[in-house]
């Protein structure tokens, strides 16, 4: 385990079309919806504006899931980043008072594509949160954990 | 098995601890595998041994890392249990990210293939 990785999360992955093809799928609202599986009124992804988005396929508990992105950089081609409070949430849940953490996809030339990488950070603020609900949500997947084992062992 | 309530205040204690970067380096050093006196904590951190001892003890008081007597000095480690807590966590957002980029590549492959 690398304790590295506990403020940030990173992911790669290759894309065989032209890079101008991706960030058209990245960040124009209809195509972000295809791929996100999520719905909004939003008409585009600006820096600075607040979006709203619904989840089009159901949570653990059939429940809509909502989320909240705040559109920090739109860079043509190269970057596109927002905050937002990771996880899953339901849709009256106020998450206002939580710490936010950092999306940046960010587009190369590759080899046969485009290389798209992932990275989430700032999950230590949140960590250092005590109302944050990751840690319930996390209690709850450890608790659950546990009940499954006592039952299993008796 | 530890009460609901005994184990939410643990966690609580366990992020908090985590939400110093001090701390956190720290606990990245720790988490290389090999226990470390204070000393050794303090050389190349660019910190006093007074404040690595002030924050190995709210790592202990987090059950993050405990200290053992061998020799002169006390040794350090982690806790790697009450670690695998936080990974939970981010493990479950790894894996939404790599559905999401697993999508977005099947969107745009899809069409090109088309």
């Amino acid at each position: 385990m690398a304790a590295s990785q506990l403020n940030k999360i990173e992911r790669k992955t290759l894309i065989r079309a032209p890079r101008s093809r991706v960030w058209r799928a990245l960040t124009t609202v209809p195509e972000f919806c295809k791929w996100f599986s999520a719905q909004t009124g939003a008409a585009a992804f600006e820096p600075g504006v607040r979006v709203d988005l619904v989840s089009t396929y159901e949570g653990d508990n059939c429940e809509k899931q909502t989320f909240l992105m705040d559109i920090v950089d739109v860079v043509p081609e190269h970057r596109f980043s927002w905050r937002w409070h990771p996880g899953s949430r339901k849709p009256d849940e106020d998450l206002s008072a939580e710490p936010m953490t950092l999306v940046e996809f960010s587009l190369e030339d590759a080899e046969g594509g485009t290389l798209v990488t992932v990275v989430e950070t700032g999950f230590e603020r949140l960590f250092a949160d005590r109302r944050s609900r990751v840690f319930k949500q996390n209690e709850e997947g450890w608790a659950f954990q546990m009940a499954s084992l006592e039952r299993y062992l008796q | 098995m530890s009460s609901p309530r005994s184990t939410e205040k643990a966690s609580a204690a366990l992020f908090a601890a985590l939400g110093d970067e001090t701390r956190l380096r720290i606990v990245m050093r720790l988490a290389q595998g090999e226990s470390l006196s204070i000393t050794e904590l303090a050389s190349g951190a660019g910190i006093t041994r007074q404040a690595v001892t002030k924050h190995l003890h709210v790592l202990a008081g987090a059950g993050i890392a405990h200290g053992s007597r061998s020799g002169r000095e006390r040794h350090w480690s982690l806790d790697r249990r009450r670690m695998e807590q936080a990974r939970a966590f981010l493990d479950r957002i790894s894996v939404q990210w790599d559905d999401a980029l697993a999508r977005l590549k099947a969107v745009v492959e899809g069409e090109l293939s088309d």
